[in-house]
């Protein structure tokens, strides 16, 4: 029995330990298979070709929440997306669908969703992932197989820090948020004591540990510095901590649902000073309706506004069959459209009557080629940021989010 | 002084819902020995049957008019809409298996929660496809049967987070320094009632007498005459009512639910049995506020993220050192 015991445990130990080599090493890998299908393809792209069949429908993949916590966000951006594809029509005579994989915000289910979709021989790209949290574990299975990915609304640094060249974003990220937010708090409203929030996510965390190191750069005062968890719903301890500190704001770095929670029970404790948060509680139903009315007078930052080139023309198409876009419904559909303007541009009809899209130049023609969006001006840098962004700071008043003030950057 | 009081009363309301949820694994496990992993899910269908209720009488206007009477509706919706799920959960999976290894009823329960979880997640998918079905051409429903399966099975569940309406709102009451909002107060309030009510049930009446006589031995109990089917089922109404009302609170309180919201309170109320001692209904109401306070003073400690290990930790120390609890006799049959 103890021999048998040995041997199986070795064996098992053995494989574990030949499994995390192989993922250690994915620069070897893409080069075997791109010679693999420089051979087959029609042209030789770098990275390969998609290759549609006449008959079959080009795939639009969307990563992002689409069940429990945090679904208004995700939802919201699956209908932008489905909006884009209706509005845009074909692809050089090919249609395309929009195909929903559900992350749940997090990062094992988003690599799931990665790996799922970069099975997809049909698959033009993927808008999403929503979640920072998400697009940091799943962007590796991104960039080894190459699939174009355009995240309206991930805003962590790390998000276009690790140099793929297949991953954009067209939102401000989370540096700028903190910035502005901190130069909001100090500047306009006079706040010096500050306490913070956040849900121990690479979002929430992120933008938490931003916001403190510049509120005390500006000689602002952090008075507390506490984590929740994700999905919890009483915060009483934490309420009561940063009570304690007596901030005279204090800032959630973090998402809609525990957002809403938190502001509520701040509120029943008698806190009466300024909420402030990042993009992730600036939601009509999520934040200010589920809040049950302790939202009033929070300020939240937010990136991708609509309003530009374009924007009544999707709103009216949006409203009548989702009503009111969430929050990144307009960035979603913004991402959306580069990338099918992209393949419209790059792809082309082999011999044998399929449609081919090769990766590189799709690639190299989103970052390329500036968008005029219904969320902005939108252009690329090399790291896959956008060029020029602004920022607008939201407050809840009544049951509507009124812009208070504009930040741009860059341009 | 004053944060310890506020942490203190913090503490009972947590403590409160981990107690009435308690109740339930308690009562069941003292009549048939089995663990019921499905109540966190028993628990998350009475918030939602509460939340539907009290969001079409806030839409009809009955809860501005009427706001003690649309509470204690929804309440009754809750604890009813438990209770019904309760004694359905007990006659498909678990009286089936009563003669079955542990092991089988264990799976079986687990198998349940997941069930129950994915269901109200999933119900309005079902309904629309409920009210489309159709033979050729023709629908089965009439349009207005359709559009209200739809409408109802919407409004009911989903894969989102549903909203209570705020009708309890923030106000409260100061004592001092220290400010005490009125739903808190009401929670205890409706714990304690709930609790003293059982006792008294299970104490001075006839099928209390009944319930303890199938949980000290069910064979010898039905040799008696009783009812063995009818009281177990008894006491899976009872048990899922207490964790429907205690769902309703949750959601009046905290505002928000979800289909995956009763796990965690599952598992902690299933804490709080343990710690107080199984199968004992006077163990698992001390085990739920010792639950609640602990949780609540170790934070004063240690970072809020702990909280949640503290609570486990409890468990695997009450398991390995007093496995039958703080007022679990030692070894032998519980006594309900």
């Amino acid at each position: 029995m103890s021999k048998r015991f040995f041997v199986i445990s070795t064996l098992t130990i053995a494989m574990v330990l030949f499994a995390a080599c192989g993922g250690a090493a994915p620069a070897e890998e893409p080069a075997q298979a791109d010679e693999a299908e420089a051979a087959e393809s029609v042209a030789a792209d770098e990275w390969g070709n998609i290759v549609v069949p006449a008959g079959e429908k080009v795939v639009l993949g969307l990563s992002s929440a689409l069940s429990a916590g945090y679904a208004a966000y995700g939802q919201d951006m699956l209908n932008g997306a489905t909006v884009a594809v209706q509005t845009f029509g074909d692809l050089n005579g090919w249609e395309v669908s929009v195909e929903g994989g559900d992350d749940q915000c997090e990062g094992a289910p988003g690599v799931t969703v990665a790996e799922q979709f970069s099975a997809n021989p049909y698959l033009l790209g993927v808008v999403g992932p929503m979640c920072s949290g998400t697009v940091v574990p799943a962007m590796d299975v991104y960039g080894e197989n190459h699939v174009m990915m355009i995240t309206p609304s991930s805003t962590a640094v790390a998000v276009t820090a690790a140099g793929y060249e297949n991953i954009f974003r067209i939102v401000a990220n989370d540096d700028l948020q903190a910035q502005v937010a901190v130069d909001y708090l100090f500047n306009e409203l006079g706040i010096t004591t500050l306490g913070i929030v956040h849900d121990q996510s690479i979002y929430g965390e992120g933008i938490a540990q931003a916001v403190q190191s510049k509120f005390e750069a500006v000689g602002g005062t952090v008075t507390g510095f506490e984590g929740i968890t994700r999905g919890d719903t009483d915060f009483s301890a934490v309420v009561s901590t940063m009570l304690a500190g007596n901030p005279a704001a204090i800032y959630w770095g973090g998402m809609d649902a525990e957002g809403a929670l938190l502001v509520n029970q701040l509120r029943a404790a008698g806190f009466e000073g300024v909420y402030f948060g990042p993009d992730g509680i600036k939601s009509i139903p999520s934040f200010v309706e589920a809040s049950g009315g302790a939202a009033e007078g929070a300020y939240m930052t937010f990136g991708a506004v609509g309003g530009a080139t374009g924007y009544d023309e999707f709103l009216a198409t949006f409203t009548s069959q989702f009503g009111d876009p969430v929050a990144y419904g307009p960035g979603s559909y913004d991402a959306a459209m580069i990338m099918l303007n992209a393949a419209k541009a790059v792809s082309y009809v082999d011999d044998d009557g399929n449609l081919v899209i090769p990766k590189k130049a799709l690639a190299d023609m989103v970052r390329a080629t500036p968008y005029d969006g219904i969320t902005g001006h939108l252009e690329f840098d090399e790291n896959g940021d956008l060029k020029v962004v602004s920022i607008t700071v939201f407050q809840a008043q009544g049951s509507e989010l009124v812009p208070v003030k504009v930040y741009d950057f860059g341009g | 002084m004053q944060k310890l009081i506020e942490q203190l009363i913090n503490g009972m309301t947590v403590g409160s819902f981990y107690a009435l949820i308690a109740l339930g694994y308690t009562m069941v496990y003292g009549v048939l020995s089995m663990i019921n992993f499905a109540h966190g899910d028993i628990f998350m269908v009475g918030a939602y049957f509460g939340c539907f209720t009290i969001t079409q009488l806030s839409a009809s206007g009955f809860t501005q008019a009427h706001p003690i009477l649309a509470i204690i509706f929804t309440f009754l919706a809750g604890a009813l809409g438990s209770a019904l799920t309760g004694i359905t959960v007990e006659r498909l999976a678990y009286r089936p298996l009563r003669k079955a290894s542990r092991l089988a009823t264990l799976i079986s329960a687990i198998g349940t929660s997941i069930f129950l979880q994915e269901f109200v997640r999933l119900i309005p998918k079902f309904g629309s496809s409920i009210a489309s079905i159709h033979f050729g051409e023709k629908n089965l429903f009439p349009e207005s049967w359709s559009t209200a399966i739809t409408n109802v099975t919407k409004t009911f569940g989903g894969a989102m987070v549903k909203t209570y309406p705020g009708v309890l709102g923030t106000a409260g009451i100061k004592l001092g320094e220290i400010a005490i909002s009125y739903s808190r107060i009401l929670i205890l309030a409706i714990a304690i009632v709930f609790m003293v009510l059982l006792y008294l049930l299970v104490r001075l009446t006839k099928i209390g007498k009944a319930m303890r006589a199938v949980s000290e031995d069910k064979d010898t109990a039905s040799l008696m005459g009783i009812n063995v089917n009818r009281i177990i089922s008894n006491t899976f109404f009872i048990g899922s009512a207490l964790a429907g009302i205690a769902g309703v609170m949750m959601g009046l309180f905290y505002l928000q639910i979800r289909p995956t919201m009763g796990f965690t309170p599952g598992i902690k109320a299933f804490t709080a049995a343990v710690v107080g001692g199984i199968g004992n209904i006077p163990g698992a109401m001390l085990g739920g506020y010792i639950l609640g306070l602990a949780e609540v003073i170790s934070i004063q400690f240690l970072p809020a993220v702990y909280k949640d290990i503290v609570a486990f930790t409890i468990l695997i120390v009450m398991l390995i050192f007093k496995p039958t609890g703080i007022l679990g006799g030692s070894g032998g049959k519980n006594k309900l």
